[in-house]
């Protein structure tokens, strides 16, 4: 296989069955491969099974059918997430919420200091560390999300939905600043979304998904130059294009 | 910045004398009441300490009981098999109990904290229980992809989780636990505020039974004030972010 892919998804199936005994074909035969560093977006309606992908990725549910490869991974692979609901631990402070990645792998003592308070300034959390989640903001929440994801160096990152319970302008900003961390840094980012825009604005490539069971309808590039401009010719047409392909 | 810095220490001292004030207030009304009724203030003490040390350490034991069978209990397949077969045996009355622990233990601390565990052991374990099914997924997700295993995970994930039901249910637990080791006492365990209370009221000495109520609900009072609350306050910020 490639080394140049950091994630092989071939042919995932995935059926739940409710505690009726009730089947429910969440993803048909979904394959993928997403290069390494890529901005790759998966993008469809709700309920088409984007969020089960991901916790496929993630190992945290094991496929009815079908594998995920890294080819990429001579070295451990480090796989870190970031959630719609933001997901804080709410019993713990700002400062602890970031290093607790950290402090589960046991990195030493002083890389967790020097790496937790780095990227509490890099998300722009400077003097909120002793704050407890529930003083913060959406917005300031999912900053802390972001750092804790990102604390790990980890060399895939997951992103469910991770702007859709903030408000435009604070999304806005947040997409900014991780689309330059993304430039700045090599890693792979898997992001899960709903919004046409957003998979244009961040995206090297959109994979678009239909529901019921979720099976993929087409993997899209987006070739515009950064940093996108939302308001050109390109990007509305690329949008007409992508919604074409959406069906609820 | 200096103001609020100066009214932090304002209201730390004024906590401070509040506590004292309420550390001090049960013991300075047994000591008028018992001066007042010309009774030994000693034996006041002894029953309540007594009582106080039955249903403490019944509840040591419970808790401790309880998070063993959380952790037995909580995710495993046989959740939904032990859950009704422990809501069965919840529901079976406590006092039922006393007469054959009674036999058992003979007529003394023993069957008494016996018959205190099955009474607190139930709230305590089925809110840390419920506290843990009903937390909310996403944060589960968020301990495992961040590495949270085995015991890393027990005492950085599940153990927060469980505490605001564990302080709930110790609440809950504590005030069924007053009610049942006074009922004990009542019926025959010595000494102990109950039998305290019992033999004023079969004396005839309804003054001395107030009084005695009044210690008791003081003394409970402090322990609310100063170990409950602040915990139940604690425990609203491990459940909401």
């Amino acid at each position: 296989m490639n080394d140049e892919f950091a994630i092989v998804a071939s042919e995932l199936n995935h059926t739940f069955i409710s505690d009726d005994g009730k089947k429910t074909d969440a993803l048909k035969d979904v394959s993928f491969s997403v290069r390494r560093g890529e901005f790759f977006t998966i993008l469809g309606p709700s309920g088409c099974g984007k969020s089960t992908i991901l916790r496929i990725l993630a190992g945290m549910i094991e496929p009815t059918k079908g594998s995920v490869k890294f080819p990429a991974g001579r070295e451990p692979q480090n796989i870190s997430m970031v959630f719609q609901s933001f997901a804080l631990f709410p019993w713990l402070t700002v400062y602890k919420n970031v290093e607790f990645g950290l402090t589960m792998r046991e990195v030493p003592k002083h890389d967790q200091k020097r790496l937790t308070e780095e990227h509490i300034k890099e998300m722009g959390l400077g003097g909120f560390e002793q704050s407890y989640p529930k003083d913060l903001s959406g917005g300031m929440k999912q900053r802390v999300g972001i750092a804790r994801a990102l604390a790990i160096s980890p060399n895939i990152l997951l992103m469910d939905e991770p702007f859709s319970a903030l408000d435009a302008f604070t999304a806005e900003n947040l997409r900014k600043d991780m689309l330059s961390l993304w430039l700045r840094d090599t890693i792979t980012i898997i992001m899960v979304t709903h919004l046409i825009d957003e998979a244009i604005e961040m995206s090297d490539r959109v994979l678009v998904m239909t529901p019921r069971p979720g099976k993929v309808e087409t993997v899209l590039p987006v070739q515009l130059d950064r940093p996108r401009n939302k308001r050109s010719k390109e990007f509305f047409e690329l949008t007409d294009n992508i919604a074409r392909y959406v069906k609820v | 910045m200096s103001h609020s810095h100066s009214l932090k220490i304002y209201r730390r001292r004024w906590h401070l004398v509040v506590t004292f004030a309420v550390i001090f207030l049960p013991f300075l009304f047994i000591f008028g009441f018992t001066k007042y009724a010309g009774i030994q203030t000693s034996t006041v003490f002894i029953d309540l300490g007594a009582s106080l040390l039955r249903v403490f350490s019944a509840y040591a034991a419970s808790v401790f009981l309880a998070m063993i069978l959380v952790l037995l209990i909580n995710g495993r397949r046989f959740e939904n098999f032990f859950l009704p077969v422990l809501d069965v045996l919840q529901s079976f009355p406590a006092f039922a109990l006393l007469p054959i622990l009674t036999i058992w233990f003979g007529p003394g601390n023993l069957a008494a904290i016996f018959f205190l565990i099955a009474t607190m052991l139930w709230p305590i374990l089925f809110s840390a229980l419920s506290s843990i099914r009903m937390g909310r997924k996403d944060l589960e997700e968020a301990a495992v992809i961040f590495g949270a295993r085995g015991t890393k995970k027990l005492i950085s994930f599940t153990f927060p989780m469980a505490f605001p039901g564990l302080v709930m249910g110790s609440i809950v637990g504590l005030g069924e636990g007053w009610e049942a080791i006074v009922g004990a006492e009542i019926i025959g365990v010595t000494p102990g505020i109950g039998n305290f209370l019992n033999n004023a009221a079969v004396k005839g000495e309804y003054q001395i039974l107030a009084f005695g109520i009044i210690a008791l609900l003081l003394f409970l009072f402090t322990l609310n004030k100063l170990i409950w609350l602040p915990l139940l306050k604690r425990s609203h910020d491990y459940s909401h972010e």
